[in-house]
């Protein structure tokens, strides 16, 4: 449980462009310079055009694939409850993120909206895309 | 009974530990799969010397291939698999052995599972996933709160309840289910009836699974001989032949890429599965089928072609899934009520029904069963059969 609670990531040549993106409010993630396909979590080469891979801001919102609300507290990084979602980023299909969501700890359905913001991981100076929920109506 | 077409190996030998929750005196992983090597190797009317061939899988969790034949005495080895796996990996390394001695490259293939996932590593409790804190495919979610089964089981089971309208009462029909059958098996460790009251009002973990929809974690080991159908008419038990399997990978270390978490592994390798033994699922007498959470069970009879999708709930209620309907689904209980032997325990229970030596919780006849291992994207299904 120690190693948990102290949890901090190690960027690498591969994770880095996330994290320091994270920290100037962007989300970054790899993406194809050919075909344009997302890549997330970053390889280093497109796994279709086995070209490398380029960091590239994508859209700070998106749909919520699924979600489920955190009340067993296997992490201890966050208070339980507290709601995590898989987001595909700029609207269906797209790349998918994990996030926790701001602004509620209760159920955030399927096809529900959201905008991305940047907020600090507990323990450090790293920075973490959440989900905030808005008010807009259901995509799907 | 299937087609009648030829095996690909046989199970001779079956042996076990106690399965416990207790922390008072834990045991080590070794320590636990000696014993239950031992027990194996015994049952099938061997000696340890006989055993040359050596198969596991774990998490970083467990004894090795290099610890366990030294630890019963046995002689050399010349063939061995370790296999870095989840639940998965009761299918691989079965599969492998059953395809090894098949080959020759040994005779008598020992495989088995042990784990402290009580006392030790925990899953649930993040502890069993600490190596993988800076993991690529992990350290996003990691961030996010998000890092144990439970939580990636119940983000997929969201998912299928916006899909399908599958409710807390369609899980807990599962639960229940199960909780009945490890009722009548003195090696399970939870055999109190389980009432769908008690079920709803049981502790949420990670919405919409509840603590009853998670997997029992405990310490123990479980372990098989497996041979060639002809070396196993000569054994001291009845053969139980595997007629062979079916396996499927189709993504990487990140289960957030899979396309429809409405489905699971099951639904890649039905049609492949059913057609190569020419069954359909109403020719299954007992579907022990890896249940490492109520949803994956639901989702992976639902991929076999046991219901439509979005029925289970109602398969489960109408009795169709124990005894006296349509397939006794885990007769044991299962990982949820006998104990998580991370799906290594499946196989005991599917040899021991088609044995005849299920003793208060045989099914009648039992004749033919499939074992499955796995959750999410990856994952296989065995046929066995009685031998006749």
């Amino acid at each position: 449980m120690s190693d948990l609670s102290a949890f901090q990531p190690v960027p690498d040549a591969l994770t880095g462009p996330f994290w320091d993106g994270a920290r100037g409010g962007r989300l970054i993630l790899a993406r194809c310079p050919r075909c344009r396909a997302w890549q997330h979590p970053p390889l280093e080469m497109c796994r279709a055009c086995a070209v490398p891979l380029q960091p590239e801001a994508a859209p700070l919102w998106g749909v919520v694939y699924s979600g489920t609300v955190m009340r067993h507290p296997a992490v201890p990084l966050y208070p339980t409850p507290y709601t995590v979602v898989i987001v595909e980023v700029g609207g269906v299909g797209g790349p998918r993120i994990v996030t926790r969501v701001v602004g509620t700890d209760g159920d955030v359905a399927p096809g529900t909206r959201v905008d991305i913001a940047m907020r600090p991981l507990p323990g450090g100076d790293f920075m973490v895309p959440v989900a905030l929920v808005s008010t807009r109506e259901e995509v799907r | 009974m299937s087609d009648g077409g030829q095996a690909i190996a046989a199970v001779v030998g079956i042996g076990r530990t106690a399965y416990t929750r207790d922390p008072a005196g834990p045991r080590s992983p070794l320590s636990l799969a000696a014993e239950a090597s031992r027990a194996a190797v015994a049952d099938a009317g061997l000696d340890v010397a006989d055993i040359d061939g050596v198969a596991s899988y774990s998490m970083n969790d467990s004894a090795t291939f290099g610890q366990v034949p030294y630890a019963i005495g046995a002689g050399e080895l010349t063939w061995n698999l370790d296999v870095y796996a989840g639940g998965t990996g009761s299918f691989t390394s079965v599969h492998a052995a059953a395809m090894a001695v098949s080959s020759g490259v040994c005779r008598y293939a020992l495989v088995y599972r042990s784990l402290c996932g009580r006392s030790g590593l925990r899953y649930s409790q993040g502890s069993g996933m600490a190596s993988l804190l800076n993991h690529p495919d992990q350290v996003f979610d990691f961030a996010s709160g998000y890092a144990v089964p439970p939580q990636w089981f119940a983000m997929w089971a969201r998912r299928h309840q916006a899909r399908y309208g599958t409710t807390p009462e369609d899980l807990g029909a599962l639960a229940i289910t199960l909780r009945a059958h490890a009722g009548r098996n003195p090696h399970a460790v939870m055999r109190d009836p389980l009432t769908l009251e008690a079920y709803l009002g049981s502790r949420m973990v990670s919405d919409p699974l509840r603590v009853y929809d998670c997997s029992l974690e405990v310490d123990g080991a479980c372990a098989l001989v497996v041979t060639t159908p002809e070396r196993a008419r000569d054994l001291a038990q009845p053969a139980v032949l595997i007629r062979g399997g079916e396996f499927t990978w189709n993504s990487g270390g990140s289960w957030n890429n899979w396309p429809d978490f409405t489905e699971m592994y099951t639904a890649k390798i039905a049609d492949r599965f059913w057609n190569r033994f020419g069954l359909r699922p109403a020719d299954v007498d007992v579907a022990c089928v890896y249940d490492c959470f109520t949803y994956t069970l639901l989702v992976s009879l639902e991929g076999l072609g046991f219901y439509k999708p979005g029925e289970g709930g109602d398969y489960f209620r109408d009795g169709r899934a124990g005894y006296g309907g349509d397939v006794v689904v885990n007769p044991h209980g299962g990982l949820l009520s006998e104990g998580y032997i991370h799906g290594f325990n499946h196989h005991y229970e599917a040899v021991a029904q088609l044995r005849g030596q299920a003793g208060e919780r045989q099914v009648d006849g039992a004749s033919t069963a499939v074992v499955t291992a796995g959750g999410g994207p990856y994952g296989g299904a065995l046929l066995l059969e009685a031998a006749r």
